[in-house]
């Protein structure tokens, strides 16, 4: 078993404003030199900290401004070892292929990464996307303009789920053996 | 090339082959008539003249028949009669027995008399028959004298061919014994035979060719013929004109002239009904789906009542020319709808988008506010307030304050910074929106439309609902304008005549015309809608086209007048209403340019 798996972040989206949102929600900002001494003051004179970074929140976060990009990305992912747990994914990203068949192209690669599917207007139903790309268990709609908190839970959650899930198929396959 | 020349050329090519056939038909079938009729005349032709030979022969024997059976001749053979010749044989006596030749043989052969007349001079010259003093003892004519009857032949003369009869020389009672053979001669008159037997002939040398023959002029038939030794003596040469077979012919030919003439006729007579049953309606049905083909509009053909194959192919048209309008108009309004609805998906894409930034910097602005430095701050300035405050906290509380407010002072630049970036993503989300708007204001293109078409349809709608009138102008009322929004301002129109109606609770009728108008100077059209409804208050006449007005909240009458207001300035028309008022019914009135002004302008 492996000691902890690499929680990593894919975000498709072909507005470069919209990666500077996902950035402000999920970036962790390292913390400053006179940060790092507030935190130490505050911690002993109060008992807290005053840095808000969560220790759960992945760190590895790849952007990417095209449908043919993201699949190019997962695959070299699946290549290194080092799969996607969350790809965050808009549905219109002109003048490459749309976010149904980049999702499509990306199941056939990846079986176990979670489709955050996030748009302000789809172009095609969710049932559509469903059956166009399947493992529904692991697709999910986030409606844009999105709330902070909401894509900041969805970016713990979903990549610890993930890894119990990949540790469980490990164990579940070593039983096999 | 155009049918009715195909069908005159169909009709040309018959007339031609019936008129090469039937000359083949006459020729094969009339014309061995005529030749064997003209054979027949031929034939009949040489038998007259063989037979006008033989009657002079015979003549010519019975004259020799009565001088040789006379006691005179006898007795003259015998020694007397001394003037038997000055009283028989003179030129008056042989004229008058119609003979040229007069000549006694005794038995042994001795010519007695050899006398005769060339009759065909002025003066009659003496002529002789034998010219010798004796013929051969066995000699035709000696011989002769040994039997007791008249017999003829043809004689060789000096003068010519002739006839002759001979015969014995007995008495009166014809006893004998025969003391010799008197012989008559007559010149063979070519001339008088031709007259008397109407058939032109010639009697030739026997060495002489004969052509025997058929000429295309003639047909030429010959017979031997033979003295009264039995020898060839000459031919008898008949000549026949054609002239049957010449009238066969021209008789074929006259058939042949009639029959093409007949059919020349028949063919102007058959392309006249052609083209007035089928070319000439074929040609209506050719224009009119040409111009469909160049102005592309639908318009149904006028109707057929002749009730044949064309005015079903006609009404067939019409009825695909009327769903395939149809089709093209529900396809129109579809794609007008579809490009709105993809327009409007656009749009909530690109602001939803927008907004996403927004949304995250607030959410990030928010969660400053919860930061615990901030509320430990507090805590902080509190704490150093106290003055029993050990000094070692003192001074650690103090370094806290100055990095906090380091911090904050960070912060806040951060902050407005981030409120900056703000303003310019919401200065982004207006522009799409200017954006929309300006396409939204782009209006369909316009077409040449036909009012009382696009009236016919609106009353379609609302024909169940209220007893529906139409008044419209005689001739077409076209105007160029959008013909989508034209048909919605209309169907808005009478649906709303059919609501007033409804509302009334009880049945109504509604009259729409159209007629030609005037609108500042340009000619129009106003299509006016009338219903016997609830009618309109007069303080609301003019109220009634703003936003939001509606006597009904639950109808959509309101925003559907402010639209249709809106679409008619558009189109550079008008709408308004008149009523008499509450209950007096109601007439609203759409009045459109011919043309619009700035395409007026344009063009």
């Amino acid at each position: 078993m492996r000691a902890s798996l690499e929680r990593r972040i894919l975000v498709a989206d072909d507005d470069l404003q919209l990666h500077d949102a996902y950035r402000r929600v999920l970036g962790a900002q390292a913390p400053s030199e006179a940060n790092s001494d507030l935190d130490a003051l505050s911690l002993e004179l109060f008992g807290d900290s005053a840095a808000n970074v969560s220790p759960d929140m992945p760190t590895d976060i790849v952007y990417c401004r095209q449908g043919e990009d993201a699949v190019a990305a997962v695959a070299q992912s699946r290549h290194e070892g080092r799969p996607f747990a969350i790809l965050f994914l808009d549905m219109r990203m002109p003048p490459g292929i749309d976010g149904l068949e980049t999702a499509r192209r990306v199941r056939l690669i990846d079986t176990d990464v979670n489709i955050v599917v996030v748009t302000g207007y789809s172009d095609h139903k969710p049932a559509e996307i469903t059956a166009a790309v399947g493992r529904p268990e692991r697709l999910f709609y986030l409606l844009k303009p999105f709330d902070g908190d909401e894509l900041r839970q969805l970016a713990i959650a979903l990549p610890i789920r993930w890894a119990c899930d990949m540790n469980s198929a490990e164990q579940l396959a070593r039983l096999v053996v | 090339m155009r049918i009715v020349y195909k069908i005159n050329l169909a009709l040309a090519a018959a007339v031609a082959a019936s008129a090469l056939l039937n000359y083949g038909a006459l020729h094969l079938t009339v014309m061995p008539s005529f030749l064997a009729l003209e054979s027949q005349s031929a034939e009949r032709n040489q038998s007259r003249a063989l037979e006008a030979i033989e009657l002079e022969k015979d003549q010519v024997a019975n004259s020799s028949g009565d001088y040789a059976f006379w006691d005179d001749t006898y007795e003259f053979m015998t020694g007397g009669q001394p003037d038997y010749v000055e009283k028989n044989v003179n030129p008056e006596s042989l004229q008058t027995l119609g003979i040229n030749y007069f000549a006694l043989i005794d038995a042994t052969g001795k010519v007695v008399l050899d006398a005769g007349y060339d009759f065909s001079r002025d003066e009659a010259t003496p002529a002789q028959l034998f010219g010798r003093p004796a013929v051969a003892s066995d000699d035709v004519f000696t011989e002769a004298a040994k039997g007791s009857d008249p017999a003829s032949g043809l004689i060789q003369t000096t003068l010519g061919l002739a006839t002759g009869g001979y015969a014995p020389v007995l008495r009166s009672d014809r006893s004998g014994p025969a003391v010799g053979t008197l012989v008559f001669g007559r010149l063979v008159d070519l001339d008088q035979l031709k007259t008397a037997t109407k058939v032109n002939f010639d009697i030739v040398p026997v060495d002489q060719g004969v052509s025997g023959q058929t000429s295309d002029v003639a047909i030429d038939l010959s017979t031997r013929l033979l003295d009264v030794r039995g020898q060839p003596i000459g031919q008898l040469v008949s000549h026949t004109t054609r002239d049957v077979s010449a009238a066969g012919r021209n008789a074929i030919w006259a058939a042949l002239g009639l029959l093409i003439v007949g059919g020349v006729l028949l063919i102007g007579v058959l392309a006249m009904i052609i083209n007035w049953i089928a070319v000439r309606r074929i040609e209506k049905m050719r224009a009119h789906l040409m111009a469909v083909g160049q102005t592309g509009d639908l318009v149904p053909m006028a109707e057929d009542t002749a009730g044949d194959e064309l005015s079903e192919a006609l009404a067939s048209f019409n009825v695909m020319a009327a769903q395939l309008s149809e089709l093209r108009d529900k396809l129109r309004r579809k794609d007008y709808e579809h490009g709105a609805a993809e327009q409007a998906a656009g749009l909530l894409h690109n602001v939803r988008n927008a907004m996403s930034p927004i949304a995250t910097i607030a959410w990030e602005l928010a969660q400053v506010d919860t930061n615990s430095g901030r509320q430990n701050l507090g805590k902080a300035l509190q704490q150093l307030s106290q003055p029993e405050l050990e000094p070692q906290r003192a001074a650690k509380l103090n370094q806290f304050v100055a990095l906090t407010a380091t911090q904050l002072l960070e912060e806040d630049d951060a902050r407005r910074q981030d409120l900056t970036a703000m303003a310019d993503m919401i200065r982004h989300v207006e522009d799409i929106l200017k954006e929309f708007d300006a396409d939204a204001d782009a209006s369909p293109p316009s077409e040449m439309l036909d009012l009382r078409s696009c009236v016919k349809h609106a009353a379609d709608m609302v024909s169940r609902r209220a007893e529906v009138t139409l008044e419209l102008a005689d001739r077409g009322a076209h105007v160029m304008a959008p013909k989508t929004t034209v048909e919605q301002l209309l169907a808005n129109l009478v649906v709303n005549a059919a609501e007033a109606i409804e509302a009334t609770g009880k049945e109504g009728r509604i009259k729409i015309g159209v007629k030609p108008c005037e609108l500042g100077g340009a000619p129009a059209f106003d299509v006016s809608v009338s219903d016997t409804g609830e009618g309109i208050a007069p303080d609301l006449l003019e109220t009634m086209f703003q936003r939001g007005f509606s006597t009904r909240p639950s109808q959509s009458r309101g925003l559907g007048l402010h639209w249709c207001a809106n679409a008619a300035n558009a189109m550079g028309g008008r709408l308004f209403a008149e009523s008499g008022g509450i209950g007096q019914g109601a007439t609203l009135h759409l009045i459109l340019p011919v043309v619009q002004a700035a395409l007026e302008g344009a063009a």
